[in-house]
Order: C-alpha cells, then structure tokens, then sequence
C-alpha cells in the first residue's frame, strides 16, 4: 500500500453508515459531525459574515478548542505550527473575500513544505456567485496554483463526501493543503436525502499507485531490497542524508534511520527540515548540510561513494551547483560499487534534481524498514575517522565577524539557549521542547546551534521562507503540546510581520516564549549587501519599537538582555516563566554572518569557513 | 535550380546548361549513354532534402475527472511550468466521469518528463499516457475556407464582347475550384461547402500533413482555417511482433572455452 494516510485507521474504524445520520443536519451541523469524526479538537480563524453558521454551530458547544487570530494570515501559520508538532491536519477556518485570500501565504508555505492544511474558506451563496457580489472572490481560481487540491462544494449532499476526500488528500502521499470553499448557503442549508460519503479519491489514489507503474515502462514494481542492502555492505563511505519525509510516515522512521545508523555505521546528515529526525549528541551525527550547513556534513557529501537519500528532494540549497553535486558517488555509479538511492513517496520528485542510481517509490520508512534486515554490520573506522577529523578542523562558529568581544552575538545566545535546555532535558528526559523560527541569518543560526534530538522539534518555513511565521507557528505548536517548551528564535524584522499574534497567545492563554535577536536589520539580507553590494544597505535597516515594552502593553511578560553577562541569567528567567507568552530581547551585534557559507554557483564543498578581516568583506 | 548537391559528380564551375544537362540525364545518362549508378545516386542525393534539426513534438493523453475546473489546472500547471504547449484538446470519453485531455507539447525530453510526472500528481488526473517511445495513431481536423475567385485575368477575349470578361473569369473560376478539389482528394479531404467566392476544405489527418494542407493552399489564398487540435491512441500490437527482436539466443560467455 503506497499511498497509507495517517488517519486512515481512524477512518476505516467508524463505520461510514453514519451518514444516515446526517439527514436532517444543517450544512454546519454536518460539518462540526466531520470534524469530530475525523478527531479535530483545534480550529485556528476568524469569523465573518459567510461564516457566521459554522461559527455559531463550532463556538456555541464548546467542543473544539477555537483559537481566532488577529490575523487569517496568523491563523494558517498557527494551523501549520500545529500540525508540524502533531503530524495531524492543521484545520483553518476563515470568511469569504479578503479573508480567504489572507490564508494564501501560509497555504503556499504549506505546499511548499509538505504541511497537511485544511483551510474552509466560506463564499457567498451560490446564486450571487460571479455577480461581483461583496467579499466575493475566485479563490479556487486563486489558491490552485498552490494547493494539493481544492474544491467548493455546490450542494449540501456532498458536504461529507467532500470533507472526507480534504482529509484523505491533505494527509496522503507528501502531505500537503487543501482547501475547500463552502457557501454560505451550503452551510445552511438542510440535507434531505442520504449522502454518499466514502471519498471517492481515496480510491483513486490507491489505485494510482499501480497505475503509475503500468504507464512508467521501466519502473519496478518492488524495489529489490536485498540488491540496495548489498550496495550498503559493499560501500567504504556511505552517508544517509534525512528530510523532512522520514518523519511524516505513520510507522516509525526515525527509528529505523537509527537502528540502520547504527548498525552499519552509517554517519547521517538532515536537511533543514529533517532537523530532528536523527537524534544530534550521537557521534554519527553530522548535523545539517547544505548552502549553511555544517563543513564535515558537505565534505562527507562530496566524499560519499554511496548516499541514502530517505524523504528528502534534493533542494538546490543542498546540491549547490548541480552537476558538481555528489561527485565520488556518481564516479562509484560509473564503476558500480555505489551511486544515489533515493526514497521518496511522491513520483513527482523522483529524478527531478537528480538522477538517482536506485529509485525508491513509496513510504520511506516502510521501504527502509525492508532494507534494515539485509544490512550487515560493519566497523568502517577509516570514514568515521575522517569525519572526526573534519569535524575537529571546522566546528560551526560561535563568532562570524570579529567585532567587540562586549557585544553579544547571536551564536552566543543560541548556544547558552541550547546549554540550559539540554540541562533540562537531562534532568527530566520527557520533556518536550518545540522551536519555530523566522527566516533569516537567526533562523540559519538556530538551526545551527540548537542541538536537535527529537522529531518534529524544528518548526520552520524552509521552501517558502515565510518571514512572520515564527510566532503564530509557536502559538500553534502550544496548542496541539501545552506541556511542552515551545521558543519561537526570532528576528526583529520576521517578527514585526505577524507580531500583533502575542496578544491572541496572551488572550487564549498560550504561553509561547519568544527570543528576539534584536539587530535593527534584516540580517540574512544585510550580509548579502556586505559581501555583494559594498555595504550599501538599501531597505534594510529597520525602524523597531521597543519589543519587550510592546509585548508589555499585550500583556505579555517583556525582558531584555544587552550584555554578556546579562545573558545566563536572561535565558534562565526565560525559560523559567510559566505565567504566560514571555518575550526576551536580546540586542546583538549586526553583522550577522552565517557561516559556513556556500555562495551560489558553486559546488557544495567551496565554502566560505573564515570571517572576513574585520571591516571588510570577501 | 540552386547548385546540385552531389556529393563526386561534375563539380564545381559546371555551366547552367551543364547541370540542367546533369538533371535531365535522368533517363539518358550523363555521358549521353546508359544512366549510371553515380548518376543515380547524384540524382538521389539531389532530390533528398537537408536533414534539419527540429525541435520534436511530444504527445500525451491524460485521462482525467470530469469536474469542473480541471481543465483550468492542467493548462495552469503547463503555463506555470513553461511548457510549450502546441495543442491541447478536450473531450468526454464513453465514461461519463472520464474525460480526454489530449496535449501536445515541444521540448527537450527531460522537460517533457517533468509535465508527465507534473501531471500525475494532481489529484484529478487518473493516468497520463506519455506516447513519446510509442507507435500511435494521431488524427486532427481541420477545416479551410479558400477564395475560389482567381486574380484578376487578362483582357483578352475569343468570344463576343458582352460575355467576354464574364466566361474568362467564369472558366478561371472553374479551374481555380478544379485545383482545390484535387488537393483536397489528394488528402483524401473534400469540400464541405460551396459559395461563389469560397470554398471551405475538410481534411482529417495527422498533424503534418495537415500543416502540409495549409501550404499547399495557401497560394489560392486561403481566408480563414480552423484545427481542432490532435487526438492520439496508441497503436494495437500484432501477436508474435515484441518476441520478433529475440530471436538471438543468449550465450553465455562463461560456457564457451577461452580464446
């Protein structure tokens, strides 16, 4: 079974005899049944006209927990930071025209970074539809360019049928949004006759499957696990490179990428949104690749005869230059003792970067856990030797520009951060910490410096490169984890995106922690300026409030740290507060270069390692 | 007639006359005596076109949900991608819920892999059938309205005056129509509809030779051609044709002694 959804256990276990159920239910009615049906407990929106049926039906009973953003743009980002935590649909609820519209961004972060999302856009009655009518909008016509699929539903008789077949997409194959559009007389509308409700695209997506297979002549139909096992015994430098797909599987990949790891000796490096997948304090671990990925991760990239790609698709900001990507594994290809394995669920990244020597289509961790029992031990002390070697020579920088040693730098505050974390996840092993982050040098920087050893545990925008995702994606993550620690690493520019978020956290009492490395900048952008544009700063200075006095009047808990000595105690305070949303901001020093540092146009292993001189640049 | 393109004939510097002489030996040989093989050859190579690099044109068939919008997506996704569309036709199949997008795309191969699989992944796509390595059968229709009213003919007449003008142009007329018809049945085509100025050509056909259609009457000025675009299957296989390559046996190396 290719295509096993997450929840289709919890589907197939309510019998869909209960659409008899349905006759007699408004439109509104039907749909809070579907959610409860489909284990829904937090809808994240704002209300509105259109809306009003559904809202009155999901606010009035107290069911589900209702978080209403300031923002719908918020709302989505908080659906997708929950269902980062969860591995659970992320649902969104918002009104007809600008409101709908407003979800497009976090919908397109979420195509981008396989999110399952599943926003009910409400629309005008369909009898005014195309009229111009007021908050009308095309947003089927708008949103399929970014969607996994959408749909408006015309009638109230295929209201269950439709929700159902959103749940079923959104979490198949390589998760991702859905949307469905709801008139507003659907909602209120009654249903007469019984429904037919089991998705029909289910079916199908099953059945691609196989049909894939009948039309790509060529393609196997089960990989031969025992020939990619073989390759794995016989390689002298094999590496894993994990993404994001290894956790999204139902069974437990992480767990079969450890034992595997560990079996064979295997070091394994993550993309960014792999981070977590494998657990960062084993010495088989080399951290993240890629354009500000780790040295001795690019290196080992480089120098692999065989690499195991397991959920991963080759991103450009991994491969750097394409046709220098990889380049002993392609020579082992040419001499057949090694090569590129690739496994992946979704037939469309398969051979799109690249070409892989075996491709795998299907469930990663499924596939991989096929693979494990063929595999044999094996010491392999020359390339883990080589690897320490490379990891001794070039550790991640703790200081990227030589400047006064007063000032605080960014790495600095990140790795005191993950200092006092990891003390206290020594003394209670079960406590869960959560990160979301902005986009910028302070995301690079956390993804860097924070040591990641659960799934999950790396909440970002990667393909989209959303800025404002940080807080409204921490706020979601609380919600669906309320135990556990959730810091949203953020910068003053990201933040002033979606900051109005703080007082919805303050309102539904969610108690997000954010650090904001303060620089008057926007980073990422401004050593862009540095090393290719003479210094000139074009737009990107920013003119801030006072984030810790701002925080204050939303009746949040403001800090502020602006010197080293400050900053131990800073972060202990921080982490330490549990009355509600604290923000910490932490003034540090603006040149913010992210190293190592691949420029574009080059093959992975030049990277820039060495700050410049200080006051000038490369 | 531009130089010829033999390859060892008579060379360069041969007089018009020469090479007009080298041409019309078709039957007679250019020693004057018995055609020789160099002649044919020369002549063949003279009357074979240039081999030209062309950009090859890929055809699709993509079996899709009969909803609304569909259509939409699928040319979103080409336009989005940047492909190359050439044709796209649309249609329902004898399945209610199942309908035929037939597309035909120009680009490189991996490109055109890239909308195979770009295609697939959308959820109302059932299957896309890449006929790019297959033998098929392609069809398109087109339909021509050519003027039948020849240009202007010249003044002279052999019959009395008040006619003279009328039957010249009247016979034109007839002869211009006379020419149309013969290239449609040429095509195997014929004419749909008859006005005193027009006539409109109906051909169905593959694809190139449609484009051939349109040259071939465009010197009697054609006023307006509508296509509808290919529609494709794959060609049925003959029992006994796939096991036809095999018919080597396979000898293993290792079985035979050292040389």
């Amino acid at each position: 079974m290719r295509y096993k959804s997450s929840w289709a256990s919890a589907q197939a276990a309510q019998a869909p005899s209960d659409d008899e159920t349905f006759v007699g239910l408004t439109g509104a009615q039907i749909f809070r049944e579907l959610m409860h049906k489909h284990n829904v407990d937090t809808i994240f929106g704002h209300p509105g006209g259109a809306s009003l049926p559904i809202f009155d039906h999901a606010l009035g009973k107290d069911e589900f927990t209702l978080i209403l953003a300031r923002h719908e743009q918020g709302a989505g980002h908080m659906a997708e930071g929950y269902a980062r935590a969860t591995g659970k649909p992320g649902i969104v609820l918002v009104s007809s025209g600008a409101g709908a519209t407003n979800t497009i961004t976090p919908i397109m972060d979420a195509f981008m970074d396989g999110t399952p999302l599943i926003v009910f856009t409400d629309q005008v009655t369909a009898s005014s539809k195309g009229t111009d009518d007021a908050r009308e909008c095309d947003i089927i016509g708008i949103s399929s360019a970014c969607t996994k699929w959408n749909v408006m539903v015309k009638d109230v008789g295929e209201l269950p049928r439709r929700i159902n077949e959103a749940f079923e997409i959104a979490t198949s194959g390589r998760p991702g949004p859905v949307l469905v559009d709801l008139p507003k007389d659907v909602s209120a509308a009654v249903l007469e006759g019984i429904p037919d409700s089991m998705p029909r695209i289910s079916l199908r997506q099953k059945q691609k499957a196989n049909l894939f297979h009948k039309t790509r002549l060529g393609s196997p139909e089960t990989p031969d696990f025992a020939e990619i096992a073989d390759m794995i015994n016989r390689a002298e430098r094999p590496v894993i490179y994990a993404g994001q797909g290894i956790m999204q599987s139902p069974l437990d990949g992480p767990g079969v990428l450890k034992e595997l790891a560990e079996k064979a000796n295997i070091p394994v490096t993550t993309s960014l949104q792999g981070l977590g997948a494998f657990d960062e304090r084993s010495p088989l671990s080399l951290n993240m690749l890629g354009m500000h990925g780790s040295a001795y991760a690019n290196y080992a990239m480089q120098s692999a005869d065989l690499i195991l790609a397991l959920g991963a698709r080759f991103d450009d900001r991994v491969t750097m230059r394409i046709d220098a990507f990889a380049p002993e594994a392609r020579r082992a290809e040419r001499e057949g003792r090694g090569g590129i394995v690739h496994f992946e669920i979704s037939p469309k990244n398969m051979h799109k970067v690249i070409q892989p020597t075996v491709s795998v289509l299907g469930d990663v961790a499924e596939n991989l856990a096929n693979v494990v029992p063929h595999v044999q031990h094996r010491a392999r002390e020359p390339w883990l030797e080589q690897i320490s070697e490379w990891k001794s020579k070039h550790p991640f920088l703790l200081e990227s520009v030589d400047t006064d040693e007063k000032v605080l730098k960014p790495q600095q505050v990140l790795a005191e951060l993950d200092r006092q974390l990891l003390e206290i996840q020594a003394r209670d092993p079960q406590q869960e910490v959560f990160f979301t982050t902005g986009v910028g040098s302070h995301q690079m920087h956390a993804a860097q410096f924070i040591t990641w050893t659960k799934p999950r545990q790396w909440i970002s925008s990667g393909g989209a490169g959303t800025m404002g995702f940080g807080l409204p994606a921490a706020i979601g993550a609380k919600v669906a984890r309320p135990n556990a620690i959730v810091i949203d690493v953020d910068g003053d520019a990201s933040y002033s995106m979606t900051g109005m978020e703080l007082i919805t956290a303050v309102e539904f009492k969610v108690g997000v922690k954010i650090l904001l490395l303060q620089n008057d900048f926007q980073g990422m952008v401004k050593n862009w300026q540095d090393l290719f544009y003479d210094q000139r700063y074009s737009g990107t200075a920013m003119f801030n409030p006072r984030f810790d006095a701002l925080a204050g009047s939303m009746r949040a808990k403001g800090l502020y740290c602006r010197a080293q000595s400050e900053l131990a105690a800073s972060i202990e305070a921080f982490l330490a507060y549990d009355e509600g949303p604290v923000l910490l901001e932490v003034f540090v020093d603006k040149d913010t270069l992210v190293l190592p540092m691949v420029p574009g146009g080059l093959p992975l292993h030049e990277m820039v390692l060495e700050p410049p001189p200080h006051g000038q640049q490369t | 007639m531009s130089s010829a393109a033999s390859a060892g004939g008579d060379g360069s510097g041969s007089s018009k006359l020469q090479r007009l002489d080298s041409f019309v030996g078709v039957s007679r040989g250019s020693k004057g005596g018995k055609r020789t093989a160099e002649d044919a050859v020369n002549n063949i190579l003279y009357n074979t076109p240039a081999v030209k690099e062309k950009v090859k044109k890929h055809i699709m068939s993509v079996l899709v949900d009969d909803s609304p919008g569909v259509l939409s997506k699928i040319s979103g996704l080409m336009s989005a991608r940047g492909f190359n569309i050439d044709s796209l036709t649309v249609s329902s199949t004898d399945v209610q819920e199942l309908s035929r997008v037939t597309i035909a795309v120009k680009g490189p191969d991996t490109q055109i892999e890239q909308a195979v699989r770009q295609l697939e992944d959308l959820v109302d796509v059932w299957a896309v059938l890449d006929y790019r390595n297959q033998n098929i059968i392609e069809r398109e229709l087109a339909i021509v309205k050519v003027s039948c009213v020849p240009p202007p003919a010249s003044d002279e007449g052999r019959f009395p005056a008040s006619n003279a003008a009328n039957y010249d142009e009247m016979m034109a007329s007839h002869f211009h129509r006379q020419a149309i018809l013969d290239i449609a049945k040429m095509f195997e085509g014929k004419i749909i509809d008859i006005g005193s100025e027009c006539v409109i050509v109906e051909v169905v056909s593959w694809s190139r030779r449609v484009d051939a259609l349109f040259r071939m009457l465009e010197p009697y000025g054609i006023i307006e051609g509508a296509r509808s675009g290919i529609i494709a299957m794959s060609r049925s296989t003959v029992a006994g044709e796939e096991d036809a390559d095999d018919t080597r046996s396979v000898v293993d190396l290792a079985d035979l002694p050292p040389s």
